[in-house]
């Protein structure tokens, strides 16, 4: 019943399969459900529970090696989204100002610690950071399009990633259930063994006849 | 029976699962729908805590407009300097005191929405802590500390 030497390769990607079920639409595995314990390690191949245990540890570990790494991405993208609000105002008083007829009076940072005044004038033109060293002009109608587009990529990407971090949640909870569900089984099992081996001392019997490798 | 600690830290080596041994437990299957409550409640620890960050953040953001708006008041009347984007602007009493009125109600709104949600929340698991709690009783862990 245990795990033969030659086997072992084999026998771990066969586990692997077993472990999870699906996917959700980016990719990311559905950790399986164990409906009852015993008859879960018999579909692995009757392997001892601590391989099981350290299989569904090893797909816990990237599930929260991923569930890091999204979590920066979401923030990343969070930190975004009141950037480009900004500059989307910016743009809105640009244009107010250009309805207006005025000038605008503006201090920006021209070094770290220094701030210069200069006049705007707001005759429709605006150039938009793009990033990568790269700077557009727009009109304020393109511009406000750009960053419109933008804003909502961001938040559409904020949606997609939260919806990966919660169905990495349910995985590693599920797996985290699973794992001490198949420890407490293994737990249990041993004392039913060490029993019926007392008992059947007692009786002046053979050997106990477990349904395991004692050890 | 298992216990798992579904807990509200961010620290992720104290979100782990806590086993105990099955002397001191009542002998209950978890049942896939018990699995699909316990996944839930651990998403609504996630969600709760992701809006507490938002709540205080806004909360800092409406202060901020809160003292704009008093220093706004004792001002003189003249031209004031409005923090826009990435540089000040030139602008009136008025115009200022117009611009940061606006955020504060925009951002009260916010504030007032994340509340409901949060208050959704935490209805939500304590529907699911007596359920889970009555099923599983000590073998089950939802506090948050």
């Amino acid at each position: 019943m245990a795990a033969t030497d030659t086997g072992t390769m084999e026998q771990n990607v066969d586990i692997q399969k077993h472990l999870s079920v699906g996917k959700n639409p980016r990719g990311i595995p559905t950790a399986t459900f164990i409906e009852d314990v015993g008859a879960f390690l018999q579909t692995l191949g009757g392997v001892p529970v601590e391989t099981a245990i350290g299989a569904f540890n090893e797909l816990y570990g990237k599930c929260k090696t991923l569930e890091n790494s999204l979590g920066r991405v979401k923030l990343s993208m969070k930190a975004k989204i009141p950037e480009i609000e900004k500059t989307l105002e910016l743009v809105h008083v640009l244009e107010g100002k250009q309805a207006e007829g005025e000038a605008l009076t503006t201090h920006y940072n021209l070094a770290d610690t220094i701030y210069a005044k200069a006049e705007v004038a707001c005759h429709g033109r605006v150039c938009l950071w793009l990033g990568a060293n790269v700077m557009l002009e727009y009109s304020y109608e393109e511009a406000k399009g750009v960053l419109e587009t933008s804003l909502r990529n961001a938040k559409e990407k904020v949606k997609t990633t939260n919806e990966d971090l919660e169905h990495l949640k349910n995985q590693t909870t599920t797996i985290e259930v699973n794992m001490a569900r198949l420890f407490n089984y293994d737990v249990k099992r041993r004392k039913a063994l060490r029993q019926e081996e007392g008992a059947a001392d007692k009786t002046g019997g053979g050997k106990g006849r477990g349904n395991g490798n004692p050890k | 029976m298992s216990a798992t600690g579904v807990m509200r830290e961010v620290n992720p080596s104290e979100d782990k699962c806590k086993a105990k041994t099955p002397d001191d437990a009542p002998d209950v299957e978890v049942r896939k729908e018990d699995q699909e409550m316990i996944n839930e409640f651990g998403r609504l620890n996630n969600q709760y805590l992701e809006l507490d960050e938002d709540l205080a953040n806004l909360k800092e953001q409406l202060e901020k407009l809160d003292d704009a708006v008093t220093e706004l008041m004792v001002g003189v009347g003249g031209p004031v300097r409005l923090s826009l984007g990435e540089a000040f602007m030139d602008v009136s009493e008025d115009y200022a005191t117009e611009h940061c009125e606006r955020k504060q109600e925009q951002l009260q709104a916010k504030v007032e929405e994340l509340g409901r949600e949060k208050e959704k929340i935490t209805t939500r698991q304590m529907e699911l802590k007596k359920v889970l709690y009555g099923r599983f009783g000590s073998s089950i862990n939802l506090e948050n500390s």
